[in-house]
Order: structure tokens, then C-alpha cells, then sequence
């Protein structure tokens, strides 16, 4: 392999940018500039290291291994101003919600939490009035800004500060038991129609000490704009003995839209975290998993489905931490790519040195329902200890000609076989989500976002009846248990 | 009701039934015995319609209608039925649903009113009963996880569902149990009636105890090289094929 090819770690990149001394592109430039410096000394403080940190990190380069197919090159070239008020009313955002209707949900729309008041145990950030507890559990402390290498979750952080980016916090006390939903909505219809514009959130879930919650994440971005970005970082931290059943949803309907998504999961002993993730829709969407298995006992399971189609692409980033031995994590991310859409799964699981009795299992399946659709795989085990399970695996496929023809053989029309098969594949990545409600409505939404290709899937849902309808539901084994 | 006429058909290129012909009137039970890898489940799969097998020469008509005129599903809402040798597993397709839309797809196509919930689960209930399958195998995934006999009895239980004019039934008696080959029969002669026929693909006589057939075909390279009446697969039982391949002039060739 050539010099210019190879990959550059972070700190290799670091070095390289200071010592070129890399001029901030139109993007940078739009993002750091917009610093206000009238804020508390606090802010100021924090602000002046996210921006060092920033420096630090620059704008991705498709030579990191973590961006090398993700291009941004269209999102470097302009200043994205954040989104304005939207004319909507938050109500218009509760029949999209896939969780019960009595559950305390936080809504937030263009970047802007619209409760009053807030559910019991939501605050949100504000440099002045957040402790610095609460700053840090967000990732808005000294140390975790200099540490932090990520460009997006930097200028997040950036934006929280400034007061642009809505960050609820959300603490679920010792031993207690919580629901919540969090949907955070994007309506680019505020833009004029050539404008580009950009949206943010910060949300922070600190699951105290045995106690068990259930949250629903969704992340819908909706209307026209010929470039605009969502940008969202959102920190779960499970304590000791805690349980967290979190459900992301990253639904973009609109095309140019870029959704990049980071998800930093921090585990003590004995908590478990079982998180389900559903990438919607036809624009760039990436999904960054940053996990960390802190504690002896702890437990991470991601069950990811990605469903795209028409020219989307999407993006699995993920890095699963054992700091500790006797640790598990389970990984399975399915995709089901149709039309030209794309799929890049770059997952890790890292074993520390001395994390002994360490278990970690990560599979990755792509379904591709059409001859342009791609799909590339790329699992890596860095395991620095022996005494470790660890197994990985990746599937690329069509649907099986076997299956289709017993189908078909059953009297089935050829595009009701495909979507009942396809939806099977998706399934089991619905397994784990534990509450039947939310297990039932998500089902919904899988179902929704298959229709919406423009082969096989649609045609099923035109002609089949029963598809159409509720009656859909028992065609998953999932609702139906 | 089925003429298979000097049927030529090839997988991969490589030729496999060889001028097969085979009349079958309704009414009529027929059995097809062979050797292992003589082409049996290659003549069920290719009446069915699966795209992996060329037909290169012949004729099957079904009903009046070129067979190959149809597609796979058409084949099925027609009244065609088969009932795999192994039938495949459908990970997250709920068993009940997908038996429901089967049902209404051939009731549909016959200009037959749909099965609303109620009216469908009282048929399920009725036919699961003939099988003697447990309700519980309808809540999970089609063939997901079943036993080899299960999967069997659920191939009978899709056959009586559908209630077709030809029932092809691949080896379902292979691995199944004395009470199962007894369920399996009367599945078969539960659809049975003057209009309708079967064709019984099997290695063992037993089942034939069950479902007596009026024809019994033995198919070896590709062909029926003999055909007899029940008399035949008794004797098949005693003495093995080599008696019939040598009259036939193919000992040497296997
Ligand atoms: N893809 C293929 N390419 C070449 N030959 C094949 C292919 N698939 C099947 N065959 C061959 O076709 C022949 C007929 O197979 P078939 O399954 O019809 O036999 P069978 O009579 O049903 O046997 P059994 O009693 O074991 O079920 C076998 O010799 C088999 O190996
Ligand atoms: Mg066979």
C-alpha cells in the first residue's frame, strides 16, 4: 500500500494538520465564527477549549479510516447557518410517536425544546446555570473536550455552549423506573428554497444507580433543502446495576440532508444497555457508535436495522470498548438496501489488555433488493488480552431463490413474497426491544420505510390488502407474541 | 387432468429428466418410487415452475392449459400443489399470517370472497386439527426452528388449507413417525374427491398402506422406465430396483 492511501490515526492527522497548518474551509469558518463571547466565564472557558480541541481535530478527511467513504465535500464548501423557529406546532409531531402517549416526552424542533414545563428529572444545558456535573456528564468538561476527537460532536458542543443546540438532560433517579420519549424534529420548510441550513441536539440520559429506564429517541428531519445538515450527540450513562432500553431513530425523508449521529454509551458494573437503532431515508445518514464497557459485569447489546433507498448512503461507525474483563457485548446491525443506496458498516470491538473473561459478538448483514445497491463490510477485532470470546461475521445477499419460490409456490404473487421475506429480515432486529407498545409502533415505522422504495416493497403494499392495513402486524413474529 | 409429455428438463446444463411422459386423470392417486438422485423431486419442482430448471423439450398440460405458460404462483392459485422434500425456513415470517395471505391469494384468484380473521381461523383451527399440529407452531416463524417431521406436517397442513386439484407430495413420509404417516394419509385422502388427483413421490411401500394408489411409476435416468399398479411397490420393496433396470437396459450405467 502506497504512502497516500494509508489511513491516518487521529493523532498521526493531528500532526499532520499542524504542522500544515490546514486553512478552515467555508463550513469551519461559518461554525467557529459564530462564537458569542458574551457569555459567563464558564462558557467562555469551555468554549475557548472546544475550539482548541476543534483545531486540534479539524474537518474529517476520507484518509481516516472512520470517514473514508463518507463524503462531506458538499458540506465543506458553505457556512450552514441553524435553523429558525418553525411555524409547526409541536403537537403536529405526536402522531409520529412511537411510543405511548402518556409517556413524559421532551420535543424538540429546530433545535429548540418546546416543553414548559419540563417532564420531572429534565433539565437542560446551559453553560451558566448547569453544574459542572451536569456539564460533564454531557461531555462539556475541560478534559473530556481535550480527549474528544470527534469534529461533529465537537462543534455540538460548541453550539450547546452558545446557546443553539437544545441539550436536555434527563436523570433518572436511584432505583426508580422511567419512560420517556425524546423526539427532536428538523423542519427545513423554515429555509427559502436555495438556503442550506444545519440543526443540533444534545441529549444526555444518566440512568442513576439500579434504576431502569426506556427511552425513544427520534430524530426526524422533514420539508426541502438542497443541503442541510442534523448534527446530534447523545451520551447515555448507565450506573451500577442500572438497566437502559433505548430506542434511536434516525429518519431522514429529506434528500441532501446529512445526518450524522454519535451515541457514547458509558457502562459501570453490572448495567446493561440494550439499544435499538433504525436509519431511515434517502440522504447520508451515519450512525457513530462510541462504547465503553467501564465495569466488570456490564452489558452492551445494539440491534441496528438501516434501511435506505433511492441514492442514500448510510454509515455504521462503531467502536465497542471492553475497558474491563468480564464484559459482553452483542452487535448485530442488519440492512436492507434498495435502488442505488449504500451501506458501510465499520464496526470494532476493542479488548483491553487484562480484560480477561471479556465476550463480544458483532455481525453485520446486508440485504440488497436491488442489482445497484452496495454494501461493504469492515469488522476488526483489536484484542489485547487472550482469555476473550469474541466472534464477528458480515453477510452480504439477495433474497434466497429457495425462499422466494416456496412463497411463490403457495399461490403468493412475486412482490407479496419479496416484502413478506423482507420483512422478515428485519425483524429480529426489533427482537430486543422489550416494551410490546413501542415494539408494535416501531414495527409501524419499519413497515412505513419499506414502502417507500420504489421496487418491490411499494408494489406490495399497493396491491396486497392486508399489507396496507393494520392487519400487517401479525405478518412479524414480533407483534405477535 | 396432467399430461407430461417427453418432458426434457436440465439444471446448471446439465440434463436430468430425459423424456419423462405421465398421464394422470382426476380421481387417480399415482406414485412415483425411483432410486436416489433418478429425478423425483427435479419432476415435482419443474410441474411447480422453480427457475433453476430449463425445461428444454416437451409438453405438460394441466387442466387443458400449458403448464409452462404460467407462472410459479399462477401454477398454485390453478390448484397445484406441492409439498417439498425440504421445505425451507422463513426467518420473521409469521406462520399464521403468510397461511392466511395463501389462502386469500388462491380464494382471491378463484373469484372466491376473501377469509376475514374470524372466518380464517375457524378453517385454521379445522384443518390444524386433520394434522393434529399444535396451534403453537402458527405463532412462530414458517418452519423456523421445526423438527423434520414438523415441517412435514406443516406442508400437509398448507396442503389441506389450500385444498388443491393436484397435491404433489415429495417424500413427505421420509422422516416421519408411525402416527405422523398415518396424519400425512389423511391429509392426502381428507382433499381427495372424484375431481381431484395426487402424485405420491416415496421410497417406502408403508406409506402406500395408507394412501393406496391406483398407478405406481418408477422413475430412474430421468424416465418412467416402469409402470404397474399397487402390486408394484410391494414387489419394489421385496426385490429392489435392479430387476427393472436391468429389464430396462440401464443396470450397467448406474
Ligand atoms: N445444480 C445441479 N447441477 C447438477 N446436477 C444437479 C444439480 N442439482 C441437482 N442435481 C442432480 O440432479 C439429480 C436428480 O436430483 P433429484 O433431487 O431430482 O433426485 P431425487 O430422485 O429426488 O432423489 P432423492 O430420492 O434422493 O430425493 C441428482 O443426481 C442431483 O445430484
Ligand atoms: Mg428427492
Amino acid at each position: 500500500m502506497t504512502a497516500v492511501l494509508k489511513a491516518l490515526n487521529p493523532v498521526e492527522h493531528t500532526r499532520q494538520r499542524l504542522k500544515t497548518a490546514v486553512a478552515l474551509n467555508p463550513f469551519e469558518e461559518g461554525m467557529l465564527r459564530t462564537s458569542r463571547n458574551d457569555g459567563s466565564e464558564t462558557m467562555n472557558a469551555l468554549l475557548a477549549s472546544a475550539t482548541e480541541a476543534y483545531h486540534r481535530v479539524g474537518f474529517p478527511s476520507r484518509r481516516q479510516e472512520a470517514w473514508k467513504y463518507v463524503n462531506l465535500s458538499a458540506l465543506a464548501a458553505q457556512s450552514l447557518p441553524y435553523l429558525l423557529p418553525s411555524h409547526f406546532h409541536s403537537n403536529a409531531i405526536e402522531f409520529t410517536s412511537v411510543w405511548p402517549k402518556e409517556w413524559p416526552t421532551v420535543v424538540a424542533l429546530n433545535g429548540r425544546v418546546m416543553n414548559s414545563p419540563l417532564p420531572d428529572g429534565v433539565t437542560l444545558l446551559s453553560a451558566t446555570k448547569s453544574s459542572p456535573e451536569t456539564l460533564s456528564l454531557a461531555g462539556l468538561s475541560h478534559e473530556a473536550l481535550a480527549n474528544n476527537d470527534d469534529t461533529f460532536s465537537l462543534l455540538n458542543a460548541c453550539g450547546v455552549l452558545q446557546g443553539h443546540v437544545a441539550g436536555p438532560v434527563w436523570v433518572v433517579p436511584k432505583e426508580s423506573v422511567a419512560n420517556g420519549g425524546l423526539p427532536s424534529v428538523w423542519d427545513w420548510s423554515t429555509l427559502s428554497n436555495e438556503e442550506a441550513g444545519q440543526c443540533a441536539m444534545r441529549g444526555t440520559v444518566v440512568v442513576e444507580e439500579s434504576a431502569k429506564a426506556t427511552l425513544v429517541v427520534d430524530l426526524t428531519s422533514m420539508g426541502f433543502s438542497p443541503l442541510s445538515l442534523s448534527n446530534i450527540h447523545l451520551n447515555f450513562s448507565v450506573e451500577s446495576h442500572a438497566e437502559l432500553d433505548v430506542v434511536v431513530i434516525q429518519d431522514s425523508q429529506t434528500t441532501g440532508h446529512v445526518s450524522l449521529v454519535t451515541v457514547a454509551t458509558q457502562l459501570s458494573a453490572h448495567a446493561r444497555c440494550t439499544l435499538t437503532t433504525l436509519s431511515l431515508g434517502q440522504g447520508l445518514a451515519r450512525l457513530n457508535l462510541d462504547t465503553h464497557l467501564n465495569a466488570e459485569g456490564s452489558e452492551f447489546n445494539h440491534q441496528g436495522l438501516v434501511i435506505q433507498h433511492q441514492a442514500a448512503q448510510a454509515f455504521t461507525h462503531s467502536v465497542v470498548n471492553h475497558v474491563v474483563g468480564n464484559t459482553t457485548s452483542h452487535q448485530w446491525v442488519k440492512a436492507i438496501l434498495n435502488d442505488q443506496a449504500k451501506h458501510d458498516f465499520d464496526g470494532t470491538i476493542v479488548v483491553a489488555s487484562m480484560a480477561t473473561g471479556a465476550s463480544a459478538n458483532q455481525l453485520n448483514n446486508n440485504l440488497l433488493l436491488s442489482g445497484h445497491a452496495r454494501a461493504l463490510a469492515r469488522p476488526q477485532l483489536r484484542i489485547d488480552t487472550d482469555d476473550v470470546q469474541c466472534s464477528h461475521g458480515a453477510t452480504v445477499g439477495q433474497l434466497s431463490d429457495d425462499q422466494l419460490f416456496y412463497l411463490l409456490s403457495r399461490g403468493l404473487p412475486d412482490s407479496v413474497s419479496r416484502c413478506l421475506l423482507t420483512y422478515g429480515f428485519a425483524q429480529a432486529a426489533l427482537d430486543e426491544i422489550r416494551h410490546p407498545e413501542v415494539k408494535a409502533m416501531l414495527t409501524q415505522r419499519v413497515l412505513a420505510a419499506l414502502g417507500q422504495s420504489e421496487s418491490p416493497v411499494e408494489n406490495c403494499l399497493m396491491d396486497c390488502t392486508q399489507c396496507h392495513s393494520h392487519a400487517h402486524e401479525p405478518v412479524l413474529t414480533s407483534a405477535n407474541r | 387432468m396432467l399430461h407430461i409429455t417427453n418432458l426434457h428438463a436440465s439444471i446448471d446444463g446439465t440434463p436430468i429428466l430425459k423424456g419423462l411422459s405421465l398421464d394422470i386423470n382426476p380421481g387417480e392417486i399415482h406414485a412415483i418410487m425411483g432410486p436416489n438422485g433418478s429425478g423425483k423431486s427435479t419432476l415435482s419442482k419443474v410441474l411447480a415452475g422453480h427457475p433453476a430448471y430449463e425445461v428444454t423439450e416437451g409438453t405438460v398440460t394441466f387442466q387443458g392449459k400449458n403448464l409452462f405458460d404460467l407462472s410459479p404462483d399462477e401454477r398454485a392459485r390453478a390448484g397445484v400443489f406441492l409439498a417439498f422434500q425440504y421445505p425451507v425456513e422463513l426467518p420473521g415470517v409469521n406462520n399464521r399470517a403468510f397461511l392466511k395471505l395463501a389462502v386469500n391469494a388462491t380464494r382471491k384468484a378463484n373469484d372466491q370472497p376473501e377469509l376475514d380473521d374470524v372466518a380464517f381461523e375457524a378453517l385454521l383451527r379445522d384443518k390444524a386439527a386433520v394434522v393434529q399440529m399444535d396451534t403453537e407452531f402458527l405463532d412462530r416463524a414458517v418452519n423456523e426452528g421445526f423438527s423434520g417431521g414438523e415441517k412435514k406436517r406443516n406442508e400437509i397442513l398448507q396442503m389441506a388449507l389450500l385444498d388443491p386439484t393436484l397435491a404433489i407430495l415429495d417424500e413427505t413420509d421420509s422422516g416421519l413417525d408411525i402416527d405422523a404417516l398415518r396424519i400425512v394419509a389423511d391429509g392426502v385422502n381428507t382433499i381427495m374427491t372424484p375431481d381431484k388427483a395426487a402424485l405420491v413421490i416415496t421410497h417406502y411401500q408403508r406409506l402406500l398402506d395408507y394412501i393406496k394408489p391406483d398407478v405406481v411409476h418408477v422413475l430412474a435416468h430421468g424416465r418412467i422406465i416402469k409402470t404397474g399398479g399397487p402390486e408394484l411397490a410391494l414387489k419394489l420393496e421385496e426385490q429392489g430396483y435392479d430387476w427393472i433396470l436391468e429389464e430396462a437396459g440401464l443396470l450397467s450405467a448406474v
